[in-house]
C-alpha cells in the first residue's frame, strides 16, 4: 500500500517535471546542451561575432562616437544595454537561445529562438549550432509556409498628381508568392515602416512628426489593401521594383521581420523615416549591400529607389500600378469634345442626354470617366456619391466589353533628376538711374537641398510645379570684393494645378525667403492655371499675390495680379516668365518681372539663364550651370 | 448611416445564413481626410492610423495571425475592394476583377476574359444597388453563376 502510494507520487512528480519541461524540450540532457552552449559562446567571444556586419545590422545598430546606438529600443533587446552593445547582446541571445528559463518565453510569447529567427539562423550558420540544439518553432514554420515568400520588390508610391508637397514619395516592401504570380499578385503582402501617429491630432502630427515624438514600426497588410489608400484616396502611382535577391535571402529576411514586429523607434520625418529603414532592411539581407550610408541628411524616398537601381543587379524590372486619379486623367485626355460636354451632363444628370448622338462606344467611354470623376469626388469631399457612381456604373455595364485598355506610356520616376543640387553662376546687377547706368559683376554658388525647380523636366514630378526646400545663395561681388549669402531659401511652392472643363483646381503659390542683411521676403498667392496644345506642354497661371519684404530696416507690404507663363517647346527646354504688378502702400507701384530658361543637357546637368528685376531700375541677369545630386 | 447600415447588414446575413458572415474589414478602413491632413501626410511620409497592425497581429473574421485564410480570399478581397471591382465590372475589364476571376480559379487570360464578360452582363444581379454588402456580392456572384465560369474546364 505504502509502496503503492509512493510509486503514485513519484509518478505525479515525474508527470509534473516532464510536463514543465515539454513546452520546449530538447530531447536530450539539460548538462549537455549546457556544454554545448558553454562551447558556442567561447566560439563566439573567440571570434568576435559581434563585429560582424550581419550582426551589428540585425540589431540596426549605428556607429556613434562612442561605440554603437540602435534607434530600436525596448523588446527589440534582451539585454539591458543591448541597445548599445551588439557583445552583449550576442552573449545574451546566446544564454537566452539555450536556456529553460521562463521570463524570456513569457515576455516573447515563445521561445527567444523561436522569436529571434533571423539571429538563430545567421548564428546557427557561423557557430554550426548542432540541429539537436534547435527547437522545431512549428507555429513560426507554419506562418512562413503560408505565406511562401520566395521573392521581394520595392514600392515605391509616387507623387499625388495635384499635389508638389508629395514629391517626396514613399516607400515600403512587398513579398512575393510565387503561387500568386499569375494576375493574383494583388492577394500578395506589404511590409510599411510608418509611424504610429493619429492623424487626428492635426497640427501637432506634423510637430510631432517633426520632432521624432512618434513611434515607427513594421506592419503588414494585404498588398491590395496596402496600396489602395495610395491609388484611390490620394491619387499616387505605384510603382514596383523586383529585387534580385536569392530565396535564402528573403527566407531571412521574413525572418528578420517577425524579430522587428516588437520594435519601435522614434520616427522622424525627414530622416529617420520610412524609406531610410526600408534600405537598412534591405542591408540586413545581404552584408555587401551598402545603400543607406549614402544618405548624409535627409532621406528622400525616390532618392532611396534611385540608390536601389544604382546598386547593380538588384533591380531588373520595373511594373506601373496606375491611380484612380491617372486613370480618370487618362481617360478624361481621351475623350473628344463632345464627349467632354456629354461628360459635364452625364455627371448632372447621370445618363447621357441621346442629343449628343454618340456612338455606343464613345458613350461607354464617357461613362467610364464619369464613374471614375465621381469616384475622386468622393474622396476628395467625403460625401457620399454611391448611388451616382451606381447609376453610371448600371447604365455603363449594359454597352458590353466594347472598350479597351489603352497602353499608357509614362516615365518611370526613378529616371528623374536627383532632388538636391549644386549651381555654379556668374552674373550682373545693372542699376539704372535717370541720369547713369552702373553695373556690378557677381559669381554665385547656390545650394538647393530639394527639390525640383519649374523649369526643370518634370516627370517623375507633379507636372509644371515647383518644390524648392532649404536652399543658399552665396554671390561673390567682384568690384566690392565682397562674398555673402544673398539669398536663403526655406521654402518656395508653386502648385499650378490646371482646370479643365469639369475640374475647378486652385493654383497656388508660397515663398519664405531671407534675403542678404537678414531681410525677410514672405509671398503667397492663389489664383487658377490653365493648359494649352502649344510644344510639349504650356500652361499659364493667374495669381493675385501678395508680398511683404524688408529693406533698409523699412517693411513694405504689397498686393497685386500676377501672370505665370510656362512652356516645354520640346522634352530638354522648359520656359517661364512671369510678370506681377505689386501696389504698394504709401509707395510707387512696382512691376516685377522674373523669367528663366532651363536646357537640360544631359541627366541631372542644366543650364540655367535667368533674369528679374528686382526693384524698379534695378535688372539681375544671370548665367548658371546645375548639377543635381543625391544628397 | 453606412456604418449602421453595413452593421445591420452583417447582422441580418449572418443570422439568414452560416455560410459567409463577412471579415468585418473592407473598405471602410479608409476615411476620407481633411486637405489639410492629407497635405501633413504627403508631406511627411507618414502613414495614416488605419493600419499600425504588427506583422502578425492582424486578426478578423478572415484571418488569422496576419494572414487571410485560404477560405476567405475572396470575401477578404471583395471587402477591400468592392467599390473598384463594381466600377471594373461596369467597364467589364480591370486588374481587380481580373484578379477576382483569378481568385475564382480562371486561369488563362481568354478565361478571364469570358468572366470579366459575364460579370459585366450579371451586373445588376450581382449588384442590385449601391448598398449591397460585400456578402450579398460574393453571394450573389455564386448564384449567378458568374463564380463557376472557369470551373471544371
Amino acid at each position: 500500500m505504502h509502496a503503492k502510494v509512493h510509486n503514485l507520487v513519484l509518478l505525479f512528480i515525474f508527470t509534473l517535471s516532464f510536463q514543465l519541461k515539454t513546452p520546449h524540450a530538447w530531447g536530450f540532457s539539460f548538462s549537455t546542451l549546457q556544454n554545448h552552449k558553454n562551447t558556442y559562446i567561447l566560439k563566439a567571444k573567440t571570434e568576435k561575432l559581434w563585429e560582424q556586419t550581419t550582426w551589428v545590422r540585425l540589431g540596426h545598430y549605428e556607429k556613434t562616437l562612442f561605440g554603437y546606438q540602435s534607434s530600436f529600443k525596448g523588446p527589440l533587446f534582451m539585454d539591458a544595454d543591448g541597445d548599445s552593445s551588439p557583445e552583449k547582446e550576442l552573449l545574451k541571445t546566446l544564454e537566452a537561445f539555450f536556456s529553460e528559463s521562463k521570463d524570456l518565453t513569457m515576455r516573447y510569447k515563445r521561445h527567444p529562438q523561436c522569436q529571434f529567427l533571423a539571429r538563430r539562423t545567421w548564428l546557427t550558420k557561423r557557430l554550426n549550432i548542432a540541429k539537436e540544439d534547435l527547437l522545431p518553432c512549428e507555429e513560426r514554420q507554419a506562418w512562413k509556409a503560408q505565406l511562401n515568400t520566395q521573392s521581394i520588390s520595392l514600392i515605391f508610391a509616387a507623387s499625388d498628381l495635384g499635389n508638389p508637397s508629395s514629391s517626396y514619395g514613399h516607400t515600403f516592401l512587398k513579398l512575393i508568392n510565387p503561387e500568386n504570380a499569375k494576375n493574383k499578385d494583388l492577394i500578395d503582402y506589404g511590409i510599411n515602416y510608418a509611424a504610429d501617429a493619429n492623424s487626428s491630432e492635426g497640427i501637432l502630427y506634423a510637430v510631432k512628426g517633426l520632432f521624432g515624438m512618434y513611434d515607427g514600426r513594421f506592419t503588414m497588410l494585404p498588398y491590395h489593401q496596402k496600396i489602395r489608400e495610395y491609388i484611390n484616396l490620394e491619387g499616387r502611382d505605384i510603382w514596383e521594383y523586383p529585387l534580385n535577391f536569392s530565396s535564402a535571402e528573403v527566407d531571412f529576411l521574413v525572418e528578420h521581420l517577425l524579430e522587428m514586429e516588437i520594435a519601435k523607434a522614434p520616427y522622424w520625418f525627414f530622416t529617420d523615416n520610412c524609406s531610410y529603414h526600408i534600405l537598412k532592411t534591405l542591408e540586413v539581407i545581404r552584408p555587401e549591400l551598402d545603400l543607406s550610408s549614402r544618405f548624409t541628411k535627409f532621406v528622400i524616398p525616390i532618392d532611396t529607389v534611385k540608390v536601389v537601381m544604382r546598386e547593380s543587379n538588384l533591380v531588373n524590372a520595373r511594373i506601373f500600378k496606375k491611380s484612380l486619379k491617372t486613370d480618370y486623367l487618362e481617360s478624361y485626355s481621351r475623350l473628344g469634345f463632345l464627349q467632354k460636354k456629354a461628360l459635364e451632363d452625364a455627371v448632372e444628370k447621370l445618363v447621357i442626354p441621346s442629343t449628343y448622338e454618340l456612338s455606343k462606344k464613345e458613350e461607354a467611354e464617357v461613362y467610364e470617366a464619369g464613374m471614375k470623376y465621381m469616384a475622386i469626388q468622393a474622396y476628395r469631399t467625403g460625401k457620399d456619391f454611391d448611388d451616382q457612381v451606381y447609376k453610371l456604373s448600371s447604365e455603363r455595364a449594359v454597352l458590353g466589353q466594347i472598350t479597351d485598355e489603352q497602353k499608357f506610356n509614362i516615365q518611370p520616376p526613378d529616371e528623374s533628376h536627383d532632388s538636391s543640387a549644386i549651381y555654379l553662376g556668374s552674373g550682373q546687377i545693372t542699376k539704372s538711374d535717370k541720369n547713369n547706368l552702373s553695373s556690378s559683376k557677381y559669381y554665385s554658388l547656390k545650394f538647393r537641398a530639394a527639390f525640383h525647380d519649374l523649369e526643370q523636366p518634370d516627370f517623375g514630378t507633379v507636372h509644371m510645379s515647383q518644390t524648392e526646400m532649404a536652399s543658399f545663395d552665396f554671390r561673390y561681388f567682384t568690384d566690392i570684393k565682397k562674398l555673402s549669402l544673398y539669398r536663403f531659401t526655406v521654402l518656395d511652392l508653386i502648385n499650378a494645378n490646371p482646370i479643365t472643363q469639369i475640374d475647378k483646381n486652385l493654383s497656388w503659390k508660397i515663398k519664405a525667403a531671407i534675403l542678404d542683411q537678414w531681410n525677410p521676403e514672405i509671398e503667397g498667392g492663389g489664383g487658377m492655371s490653365f493648359d494649352f496644345n502649344v510644344g510639349e506642354s504650356a500652361r499659364v497661371s493667374y495669381f493675385i499675390t501678395a508680398r511683404t519684404w524688408q529693406s533698409d530696416t523699412v517693411m513694405h507690404s504689397a498686393v497685386g495680379p500676377e501672370v505665370l507663363f510656362m512652356i516645354r517647346p520640346m522634352q530638354d527646354i522648359g520656359f517661364s516668365t512671369s510678370l506681377t504688378y505689386f501696389g504698394v502702400l504709401k509707395d510707387e507701384p512696382f512691376l516685377r518681372f522674373k523669367s528663366k530658361l532651363n536646357w537640360n543637357v544631359a541627366p541631372n546637368y542644366d543650364l540655367q539663364v535667368e533674369a528679374e528685376n528686382l526693384v524698379t531700375g534695378q535688372t539681375d541677369f544671370q548665367m548658371r550651370a546645375v548639377k543635381n545630386f543625391i544628397f | 448611416m453606412k456604418l449602421v447600415l453595413v452593421t445591420l447588414s452583417l447582422l441580418v446575413s449572418s443570422l439568414a445564413m452560416a455560410n459567409d458572415a463577412g471579415c468585418g474589414i473592407g473598405g471602410m478602413l479608409i476615411k476620407s481626410n481633411t486637405k489639410l491632413m492629407q497635405l501633413f501626410a504627403v508631406t511627411t511620409n507618414a502613414s495614416f492610423g488605419s493600419q499600425t497592425f504588427g506583422i502578425t497581429f492582424g486578426t478578423s473574421g478572415c484571418s488569422a495571425s496576419g494572414l487571410v485564410k485560404n477560405d476567405k480570399q475572396i470575401q477578404y478581397f471583395v471587402e477591400v475592394n468592392q467599390e473598384e471591382l463594381t466600377r471594373e465590372m461596369a467597364q467589364g475589364r480591370g486588374e481587380k476583377l481580373s484578379t477576382l476571376a483569378a481568385l475564382n480559379g480562371c486561369a488563362s487570360d481568354s478565361q478571364i476574359n469570358t468572366f470579366n464578360a459575364q460579370a459585366q452582363t450579371a451586373f445588376k444581379t450581382i449588384v442590385p444597388s449601391s448598398k449591397t454588402t460585400a456578402v450579398d456580392f460574393v453571394n450573389n456572384m455564386k448564384s449567378a453563376s458568374v463564380a463557376d465560369a472557369c470551373k471544371g474546364s
